[in-house]
């Protein structure tokens, strides 16, 4: 190592350091406390594989497992298809686009908690706006986050008001997709939809990839707006939402650690979400490669 | 070389920097009431404290700080400020910092991560669960050193702070829902009295619901919200036990579960699961949009502390009465029955000032705090000597409650550690089958098989 290395090194030991205390060191003691009947209060006792095999017989833990999939195999293509139709209509000639483009954009500022709230109003059941709108037109009028077969659907619908990030990114990319291309494919006698399909979507297909990625790994670990749906009505009680059909992975994962003290269920249960992250991840860039396209020869 | 010199100071002050933070870190998860520790406390503290502007205004240099969390908010919260300032001014020995945290998550997740409270309320049915993990500190050698007097305390309500033969909280209240019924609309639909057996709620609730075109409820008529008052307290109230005598097997498949889980199904098939569903969830507990403040629900299983709140809090000119939770038909010998739980107050394992706790709590545990307590929260005492205190005659629905606490009939919820997780399958079962999901004989099987693993 010479003298150089050395100086780099020492200025890079802050996050170094920080990385190795905070992050590294963490992320071993949940796969070995995976491993032990752990309280927080007294020392971890070595259990071998007992969480693991605890959790293979707890209906809950299936049930947000189910809960969760449901969620990510719904939401992520809806977000998506959604962010890109919007971003896309964000990226005509129309008088006022700027105003439109905050507008879209403003939804992603406000914190998760708020959002809730303020959703849970607007989809009440009893006094809530949607279902005023809803009796006007004559449409049944669901409950929707009390009633178990529309409560996620609640979550999902509330989920395409925060997808300004989204938006954002393909605006971006769409921005980028250079005009030749369309104008030639308009000599060829290319409609519009082909020309989505054949050069809009190649184009930004390696934005469409991260994105995708980003969603399923962001559904995998969704918990503040369930969170807050459930424990607005609970009373001080440990619930998963009416008949538990909100009950999230990450939310019962919170249960277990600091409601019933089980960190090392818990951290089996984090180790298990990581593998199946891994593993859907690893599934999508497979398939990636028939459906991305690095263009652009730079 | 310049640069070399600069970067080791960098390292140096990086690593001192990261060492000192981890050391810290350590003080504050050890128990001694340092300074410094007891300093860090009171800082997380130190913004509600601010709000408390109390009569002791002076900064307190000497005292010691003991933070305290509350679960409770609003008027209530308030409250227990006043309480808080009445213990600061009455002696010179430490400084209680009160902050609202109405949520016991988040006052658990404070204790594990080290930087809790030193002293918190909480609920007798979480007591077992905690002190099993040595979370709670036990009070035995506090009490025996102060000679502390707990005979006149209602035992089932000590017990409730009891796990293994130590006392390691203590009861402040004792807690048991009565049947709160709106007495105009009872008039209006022409029922004389509360009802005072299962077959007689029923009725009762069917004559007085009162539906919308659309069949969504607009007046509800059974005690249905909020639901997790009536699930294990109307399962005691029809003479279920959720334990054997022996306290060896759970038994969460008793006749009075099934009772209650019936009971439900009849009256929500009547007006429609859906609609009902509907109407609990629009309603929000002790809140502007609670239908019993609204004058729509006709029934309500509730405990002391609602009285107080209509009428001391939110002044609201409701006729109402309290009457005995209904009992089985047929089964005289069984009126009066529901489920006993309390309010508590405990110090955590890893408290910083553990000593200062205990003052605060033993201040706030004797006869004289306790009444004062229970007077501002309209509660019944855990200790019975002072029930004949003139202070306490005016909380709202005192001598229902009073009267209503001698009946054998009461029962508590089975303390064991993981009893958190049992009340929770037990609502879950509960909530499937009044949900039409199950029947009433499929759910408690269903509890049995889950909860055959929880009593080690």
């Amino acid at each position: 190592m010479n003298k150089n290395n050395l100086t780099g090194f020492v200025f890079a030991s802050p996050w170094i350091i920080g990385f190795l205390a905070f992050t590294l060191y963490p992320l071993c003691a949940s796969l070995y406390y995976g491993f032990t009947d752990f309280n927080v209060f007294q020392s971890p006792r070595f259990v071998g594989l007992d969480n693991y095999r605890d959790l293979m017989g707890d209906d809950l833990f299936w049930k947000s497992i189910r809960n969760t999939l449901y969620l990510t195999v719904i939401s992520t293509p809806v977000n998506l298809i959604f962010a890109l139709l919007t971003a896309m209509l964000l990226n005509t000639r129309i008088r006022g686009l700027s105003v439109y483009r905050t507008v879209y954009y403003i939804p992603t500022i406000i914190p998760l908690a708020a959002t809730s709230l303020l959703w849970m109003w607007i989809m009440n059941g009893q006094y809530g706006l949607l279902n005023k709108l809803l009796g006007w037109v004559g449409l049944p009028q669901p409950g929707w986050f009390s009633d178990p077969a529309y409560s996620k659907m609640s979550l999902i619908l509330m989920g395409l008001w925060g997808v300004g990030n989204i938006i954002i990114i393909f605006l971006a990319s769409l921005q980028e997709v250079p005009q030749s291309l369309y104008e030639s494919a308009s000599i060829d006698g290319a409609g519009g939809f082909r020309k989505f399909r054949h050069i809009t979507i190649h184009w930004i297909s390696p934005i469409i990839l991260f994105q995708l990625i980003m969603q399923v790994i962001n559904n995998l670990q969704y918990f503040t707006q369930a969170y807050f749906v459930i424990s607005s009505s609970n009373l001080n009680q440990v619930s998963g939402g009416p008949e538990n059909s909100l009950l999230m992975y990450a939310v019962y994962l919170y249960q277990n650690a600091f409601i019933y003290f089980k960190m090392g269920k818990a951290s089996a249960m984090a180790w298990i979400l990581f593998v199946m992250a891994g593993i859907l991840t690893w599934i999508i860039f497979k398939s990636s490669k028939r459906w991305v396209t690095y263009g652009g020869g730079d | 070389m310049e640069k070399r010199k600069i970067a080791t100071v960098l390292a140096a002050a990086t690593l001192a920097a990261t060492v000192s933070a981890c050391s810290s870190n350590n003080n504050d998860g050890n128990a001694s009431p340092s300074a410094s520790a007891g300093a860090s406390a009171g800082s997380s503290a130190s913004a509600s404290a601010s709000a408390s502007a109390s009569a002791s205004t002076q900064p307190a240099k000497d005292k010691t700080p003991v933070s305290f969390w509350y679960l409770w908010g609003g008027a209530e919260g308030e409250n227990v400020e006043k309480l808080i300032a009445e213990f600061n001014a009455s002696q010179d020995l430490y400084e209680v910092k009160g902050l609202s945290v109405p949520d016991v998550q988040k006052v658990v997740v404070g204790i594990s991560s080290g930087d809790g409270p030193d002293i918190t309320d909480n609920f007798s049915n979480n007591t077992a669960s905690y002190a099993e993990k040595g979370m709670l500190e036990p009070l035995d050698a506090y009490i025996k050193k102060d000679n502390y007097d707990l005979s006149d305390f209602v035992p089932a309500a000590l017990d409730g702070g009891k796990y293994d033969g130590k006392q390691y909280a203590l009861p402040i209240n004792v807690n048991f829902n009565l049947l709160f019924y709106n007495k105009k609309l009872f008039a209006d639909a022409g029922i004389a009295e509360p009802p005072k057996t299962a077959d007689e709620l029923l009725a009762d609730a069917v004559k007085l619901t009162k539906v919308n075109a659309d069949k969504t409820i607009d007046t509800l008529g059974f005690p249905d919200f909020p639901l997790i008052y009536y699930t294990t307290g109307m399962s005691m109230a029809f003479g279920g036990s959720f334990i054997s005598d022996d306290g060896k097997t759970l038994t969460p498949d008793n006749p009075g579960t099934i009772e209650a889980i019936k009971l439900m199904q009849d009256y929500r098939n009547q007006f429609g699961v859906g609609n009902i569903v509907k109407f609990n969830a629009a309603a929000k507990y002790m809140d502007a949009t609670d239908p019993m403040f609204l004058g729509k629900q006709a029934m309500r299983i509730d405990g002391p502390w609602f009285g107080n709140t209509v009428k001391n809090v939110l002044k609201k000119d409701l006729d109402y009465g309290v009457a005995p939770l209904p009992g089985p038909a047929g089964h005289p010998e069984l009126a009066g029955g529901g489920e006993v739980s309390s309010s508590t107050f405990f110090i955590p394992s890893n408290a910083k000032n553990k000593d200062g706790a205990w003052a605060f709590m033993s201040w706030l545990m004797s006869k004289e705090g306790m009444t004062k307590f229970n007077s501002m929260f309209a509660n019944l005492p855990a200790r019975t000597s002072v029930y004949d205190d003139p202070a306490l005659q005016s909380i709202p629905d005192f001598k229902a409650f009073a009267d209503a606490a001698k009946s054998p009939n009461l029962k508590a919820f089975p303390v064991f550690s993981g009893q958190t997780e049992y009340g929770k399958l037990i609502n879950d079962e509960f909530e499937l089958a009044v949900g039409g999901k199950q029947t009433a004989e499929e759910a408690v099987k269903h509890m049995k098989d889950k909860s055959a693993g929880l009593l080690k």
